[in-house]
């Protein structure tokens, strides 16, 4: 049997509920996790990686306002019927462009500054 | 006295299996440093409440007549010796935290508590547990006040003999003590409270952080134990409280003045049969909490491959 694992770094630019929330959406993307499957509860996902339970939440949160999942009151969250299909190829590079720019922010420069550098690389 | 002869043999031989049935899991100097922490951690706590439990239990045991003269502070020695290895177990469970790192992973996966249950241990508990619950029952709904108005403490009988010169004579005898509510009630508020610590430990060890994932086999087997130990504490508790209170009734039942009928005689010997077997299990189960399954950490550097090994030396 293949573990599925989540990886969060705590020093990378991207807040870790937005980590867990694309790998969570890959697993469920890529079929890994299936329609049904029970996802970890948020306590229990949150103490394995020694994160906040709010910022678990947040996740689980985001991915069933996505259509990922679904949660239930004392059913537990679990893999929706109907995952979105995947991204196109637009959305793909929206996503890459603000990830792009929460690295700028992090990084102290404005929105102006990182779209100048990515003219600049283009340019030359 | 005949109780604790008949004990005696059955907590010797739970003695001997517990030695014998005493598993444990040796790993490298450096290997699975997290969970092996974890070990020591919960069972240090384990051993503090194991010790403090049994302290209060002696106590309530020895000076436990000062308190009450009847016995009821002496009854709850067990629950006392449980509680204080729940007690014990929840506080290691609780603190337990493993070193976490820059970048932390998780397996996606639920914990359950049935995937770390060990079957025959939860089966004994839950007949051992139908049959205290039946015993209090039963000693509860036969019991009746003693001549100083004390309710549910003797078993009171009433039979009509037919006498040779006198005719019909209506005889009563009152026997006791008899585990009716004067000891059910207190017993079972104790018994209740077990539960509630047991609901608690074993919540505690299912959701308590997994170390890191290369050590995951091994924090299973941890948690398995953790499981296992919470149930042999209650197991220790709930057969030290059937032992004494089915030697009581069995003793009650035996030797009065009006005859048993069908329904006392099967309970006087089934609580012949269960008293002295409950009482010697509890000991030979305290054996098990005692000697737990260990991680052992051996010093010596796992050899390389194509190395000579040492005289001596352990061979993995």
């Amino acid at each position: 049997m293949t573990l599925s694992t989540v990886t969060v770094d705590v020093l990378d630019p991207t807040p870790p509920y937005e980590q867990l929330r694309r790998q969570l959406a890959d697993l469920i993307g890529s079929g890994v996790l299936s329609t049904g499957d029970r996802l970890p509860p948020v306590r229990q996902l949150a103490a394995d990686l020694g994160l906040a339970a709010g910022t678990v939440a947040r996740t689980y949160r985001e991915l069933e306002q996505a259509g990922f999942v679904r949660s239930r009151r004392g059913g537990g969250t679990r893999v929706a019927p109907t995952a979105p299909s995947p991204p196109t190829p637009q959305r793909a590079l929206e996503a890459a462009a603000t990830a792009y720019l929460d690295r700028a922010e992090a990084l102290g420069l404005t929105a102006a500054e990182a779209v100048a550098t990515v003219r600049r690389q283009v340019d030359g | 006295m005949a109780v604790l002869l008949l004990a005696g043999p059955i907590a010797f031989v739970g003695l001997l299996v517990a030695l014998w049935r005493r598993g444990g899991v040796t790993v490298g100097v450096d290997e699975h440093r997290g969970v092996v922490e974890i070990a020591r951690h919960t069972r240090r706590w384990r051993a503090a409440g194991l010790v403090l439990g049994g302290l209060v239990a002696v106590l309530l045991f020895v000076l436990g007549e000062r308190v009450d003269a009847l016995g009821r502070a002496a009854a709850l020695a067990p629950t006392a010796l449980g509680a204080g290895v729940l007690l014990g177990t929840i506080a290691g469970e609780l603190t337990a935290r493993p070193a976490v790192g820059i970048r932390r992973s998780a397996v996606v996966e639920r914990r359950t508590l049935g995937a770390l249950l060990p079957r025959g241990r939860a089966v004994v508990l839950a007949v051992s547990t139908a049959l205290i619950v039946g015993a209090l029952a039963i000693g509860a709904a036969w019991g009746s006040t003693d001549d100083l108005g004390r309710a549910g403490r003797v078993l009171s009988q009433t039979c009509t003999v037919l006498d040779a010169d006198a005719g019909p004579v209506t005889m009563s005898s009152s026997r006791g003590p008899w585990p009716g509510s004067f000891y059910a009630v207190p017993l079972t508020v104790a018994l209740v409270v077990l539960a509630g610590l047991v609901a608690l430990a074993l919540r505690a060890i299912v959701n308590r952080p997994r170390p890191d994932l290369d050590s995951r086999g091994l924090d299973t087997l941890l948690r398995r134990w953790s499981v296992g130990n919470v149930l042999t504490a209650a197991l220790v508790t709930v057969l030290g409280t059937l032992g004494p209170v089915t030697v009581f009734m069995a003793a009650a039942l035996s030797g009065g003045a009006c005859g048993n009928g069908v329904p006392e005689t099967v309970l006087a010997w089934t609580a012949a049969i269960v008293g002295p077997f409950a009482t010697g299990a509890a000991f030979g189960l305290l054996a098990g909490l005692v000697l737990p399954p260990t991680i052992t950490v051996d010093d010596l550097p796992r050899p390389q491959p194509g190395e000579a090994t040492p005289a001596r030396a352990p061979v993995r």
